[in-house]
């Protein structure tokens, strides 16, 4: 897959307010979260915008996605809203899912959202079976999986490549690596994995990309998803990421304090503001964004959506 | 006709009226003995795809429920029923989180539970009534003709999920065939006999010991009633509690390994509902630490003496 270079797009003004929705959406509900609001574990996706919007404009009306349990930003990208989002957290009969998923499990079958599921590498093997049946009854669409480097490790990563691999199903496996599972790195918890290796290995596609920028997102995604489909085999998509709103633990030889990437919970550190940018081009897809377009225009366009965004959260 | 061999005829009866896309999978389905003549000729059935997978348990759980998902009936076959508990997590955690979906599919995993003794202390679980608890999933016995005719024709391709265990002592024995009886007047409990001098009711796979105590009564001029329950969440105890206030004695057999046994059950509301009642439960004997290497390990009656001491409540 590698050896194929993803054709460029043109960076358009929707896609990067779609990026910045998906942000102001998740400020708006780490304020919520900070004020005590929610009963249930969220996983915010500070961060993980790009990859969400990139799929969610790949992925066609008949492909369907498989989410972990932070899917957060898929959700939204694929146009929940952010009233609908904040009222499943809550409970409420008015959520998305009726108050009956939460945050963990969020499903949304009428946007493509099929399944997700808060256990690691759970949804991979559903994922199989939702890819194979999709085969079977001659449907047109691919199903797309996201897991991450921890999820990996589980032994139904090697198992549900193995089936796709030997059965020739085409499906995208999106592999968001922000180099931590929970509050321990990849170097913390295991040795390195070679995931194009690993991918060559088993017969499967293997392709890497920035998950900072949207636009490099959704160029090789879309090469990714053509090739899934051509190929009938799965390819595995890795996404470099970082997940914003780390802190700090007090800790002997850390005069600053042992950086600790952020899990889940509120992001204590992270305020609410029209601008929601986080770190830099490299780590945050709405810096990233700056670099397609003008700062001035999208400080302008991101105030309309925090205005319009402000009047679905509830008081 | 063997066991093996009915069951292997309705079930490609029942595939073969599927109006669906259906899918038989799991190990060696299609090759070799398949699985001792289990799925053997269901490749040949119009509609009806077999695969034989890799020893990817926890994937092929996952699977049947993604095909579930996607409105193809999934049948997974496996030899042993320990193989099962690699795909506990699916079981359990993927079916809580779509229990309450509507969904139009069935999945369906039928296990043959083999403990004939001599397998050794990791391959022969027979504990169906535990898979059962963990997940709650509908669990079906078959013992008898008139038990596979239920369970492959009015449950293994209803919508939604269940577990099948099957036998494999009975394996190569002809079918057991109880002459015509009236349909149950419960589901999942089938009434082979009426009598008055005893009601024995059997779980799991302890039909035929059952027989052998109803048989002793008949020798000494007496008749018991006898029940069969082959649903594991069975909980409707009216038509064997009526029963047993007739008869004011109660013996429960089964060969089940679990400790979480679903006939305590019944035990507990006959404790409850006849008190005067005389209760014997037989069971299997401890698996203890002598008893964990091959053995000739079996549930074990002494019908005689059973029928003989009366009036001794053993519960």
């Amino acid at each position: 897959m590698s050896h194929v270079p993803p054709q460029p797009t043109v960076p358009d003004l929707p896609t990067a307010l779609a990026v910045l929705r998906v942000r102001l959406a998740q400020i708006f509900i780490n304020e919520l979260y900070k004020a005590g609001r929610f009963r249930i574990p969220i996983h915010l996706a500070l961060g993980h915008e790009a990859i969400a919007v990139a799929v969610a404009q790949t992925l066609d009306d008949h492909d369907i996605l498989v989410l972990p349990h932070r899917n957060l930003h898929y959700a939204l990208a694929r146009g929940a809203g952010l009233a609908g989002v904040i009222d499943e957290f809550l409970l409420r009969d008015t959520g998305l899912a009726h108050g009956n998923l939460g945050a963990m499990n969020l499903a949304d079958p009428a946007r493509g959202l099929v399944y997700t599921s808060s256990i690691l590498g759970n949804n991979l093997g559903v994922a199989t079976g939702l890819a194979l049946g999709g085969t079977i009854c001659g449907d047109s669409g691919l199903t797309c999986v996201v897991t991450g480097d921890g999820a990996m490790e589980e032994g139904a990563f090697y198992e549900a490549l193995g089936i796709l691999c030997g059965k020739h199903i085409p499906l995208l496996l999106i592999v968001e690596n922000n180099g931590w599972s929970l509050a321990s790195t990849i170097a913390e918890r295991r040795g390195p994995i070679d995931l194009d290796a690993f991918a060559k290995a088993m017969g499967a596609g293997y392709c890497y990309l920035n998950g900072a920028d949207v636009f490099h997102c959704r160029t090789t995604l879309q090469a990714a998803r053509n090739h899934a489909l051509a190929d009938r085999r799965p390819i595995i998509v890795e996404v470099g990421l970082t997940t914003l709103g780390h802190w700090r633990q007090p800790q002997t030889g850390y005069p600053n304090g042992k950086y600790i990437n952020y899990h889940a919970g509120p992001a204590a550190h992270v305020s609410i503001s029209p601008w929601p940018c986080l770190g830099d081009t490299t780590d945050d897809p709405i810096a990233a964004l700056t670099t397609h377009f003008p700062e001035p225009l999208l400080h302008h366009e991101a105030m309309e959506l925090f205005a319009h965004l402000q009047k679905e959260v509830p008081s | 006709m063997t066991f093996v061999e009915y069951l292997n005829e309705q079930l490609r009866v029942a595939l073969s009226l599927r109006p669906g896309p259906t899918v038989v999978y799991g190990q060696n389905v299609a090759t070799g003995s398949c699985l001792s003549g289990l799925t053997r000729g269901m490749d040949t059935i119009p509609g009806c795809t077999t695969i034989n997978t890799s020893n990817a348990e926890n994937t092929l759980v996952g699977m049947g429920f993604g095909l579930m998902l996607r409105g193809v009936d999934a049948l997974l076959c496996l030899k042993q029923q320990d193989f099962l508990l690699l795909g506990i997590d699916q079981l359990v955690n993927t079916w809580n989180a779509l229990r309450h979906r509507d969904v139009r599919a069935a999945f369906a995993v039928i296990t043959i539970v083999v403990d004939n003794g001599w397998e050794g202390p990791q391959s022969c679980l027979n504990n169906l009534d535990d898979f059962c608890s963990l997940s709650r999933i509908p669990g079906h016995v078959i013992n008898t003709r008139h038990e596979a005719d239920a369970v492959i024709h009015n449950t293994v391709f209803t919508s939604g999920v269940k577990i099948i265990a099957l036998p494999q002592r009975l394996w190569r024995s002809p079918m057991p065939d109880l002459g015509s009886l009236p349909p149950p007047t419960t589901p999942g409990i089938q009434h082979y006999r009426q009598g008055d001098a005893a009601t024995v009711v059997t779980f799991n796979f302890a039909l035929s010991q059952g027989l052998g105590v109803a048989d002793a009564f008949a020798r000494r001029g007496q008749t018991a009633s006898l029940f069969s329950v082959t649903d594991v969440l069975c909980r409707n105890w009216d038509a064997i509690i009526a029963d047993v206030q007739k008869t004011k004695r109660l013996i429960v057999l089964d060969d089940s390994k679990s400790i979480n046994r679903s006939s305590d059950a019944l035990l507990l509301a006959a404790k409850i509902a006849v008190p005067e009642a005389t209760i014997t439960p037989i069971r299997r004997a401890p698996f203890t630490e002598e008893r964990s290497s091959p053995n000739s390990d079996s549930l074990t009656v002494d019908a005689e003496a059973l029928v003989e001491a009366t009036g001794k409540d053993m519960l």
